[in-house]
């Protein structure tokens, strides 16, 4: 769920800063500013948190030049999503279930963040998590079926 | 207490200038301000004279999380990084002072009288990316343009 600010849309003047380039996490549903990756590599394993295919690996050289312009990052998500939407189940319980499991697992390694001492900021950290599963309960009693995450 | 960040920011400038601040293993240094074009918008940017170190200090009236959160982004170009606040808001920073411990940011209030404190003094550590701390050297090159004597 988003949450579009009409504020976005008004012309505005002065300094306009690039976005940060950014690598989807899985494991957070969240896109990370590349500036936390290093400190994210010190204490955990980034098999855990992003998903490692051939585009993943083309940012760990040492060369890649950073920049919101590159496409690999954004083939990266796109393969990484693809794997989420995919082992999603059919029936609707277990999708409600496997949903439930992806939030509470990112909720957990944003605390375990928190506890490690890597502060992300809002548009890396985790939260829209609440949020999401707020409208996920919704979404199941709207079904029909009235237990909370 | 401060009516604006922009009061307290000169507020800590002077204390840096007249030494009644004094940041360990950074005695004499460039100060630049308010930079863009790096990461994010740091309020103030130290560079000692004769090393490498890049220092940057993020500072607040009251708002400590916030401080914190871009505080932790700036160690990506800077060695130490702060946080600054009104000695009159400090009190929830302090009791969260267990988590700029954990994440390796300083902790610094002052007052009106300019009375200013080191809470918590972080542990310098290498920038996280080299090329973003390259941009932030650079700023000072273009601001004061000496290169050898900056580097």
């Amino acid at each position: 769920m988003r949450y579009y600010d009409g504020r976005k849309f008004l012309d505005e003047t002065g300094f306009k800063r690039p976005p940060n380039p950014r690598m989807f996490s899985y494991k957070l549903l969240q896109w990370i500013d590349y500036a936390y990756l290093f400190p994210i590599s010190e204490n955990y394993d980034m098999e855990e948190i992003f998903d490692y295919n051939e585009y993943y690996e083309l940012t760990k050289i040492d060369s890649y030049k950073w920049n919101f312009h590159r496409q690999e990052p954004y083939k990266h998500y796109m393969i990484s999503f693809c794997k989420i939407l995919n082992n999603m189940p059919e029936k609707f319980d277990e999708k409600f279930e496997y949903v439930k499991g992806l939030l509470n697992e990112a909720q957990a390694m944003n605390k375990s963040f928190v506890e490690n001492g890597i502060i992300l900021d809002d548009n890396s950290g985790g939260a829209h998590i609440p949020y999401w599963m707020t409208i996920l309960n919704q979404f199941k009693k709207i079904m029909g079926v009235n237990e909370y995450v | 207490m401060f009516k604006t960040e922009k009061e307290l920011v000169f507020a800590l400038i002077s204390t840096l200038e007249n030494k009644e601040l004094e940041i360990e293993n950074v005695k004499e240094f460039l100060i630049l301000e308010e930079i863009d074009g790096i990461m994010g918008r740091p309020d103030v940017l130290l560079k000692q004279k004769n090393g490498k170190e890049i220092i940057t200090i993020e500072v607040k009236l009251k708002n400590w999380k916030r401080a914190l959160q871009q505080a932790y982004k700036y160690r990506s170009f800077s060695d130490i990084a702060f946080i600054c606040m009104d000695e009159k808001y400090l009190k929830p920073a302090l009791a969260n002072i267990d988590l700029f411990k954990k994440s390796n940011i300083g902790l610094i209030s002052i007052n009106l009288n300019r009375d200013v404190k080191i809470h918590y003094e972080p542990i310098l550590k290498k920038a996280y990316v080299k090329e973003l701390k390259e941009k932030a050297n650079k700023k000072f090159v273009e601001q004061f343009g000496w290169e050898k004597e900056i580097n």
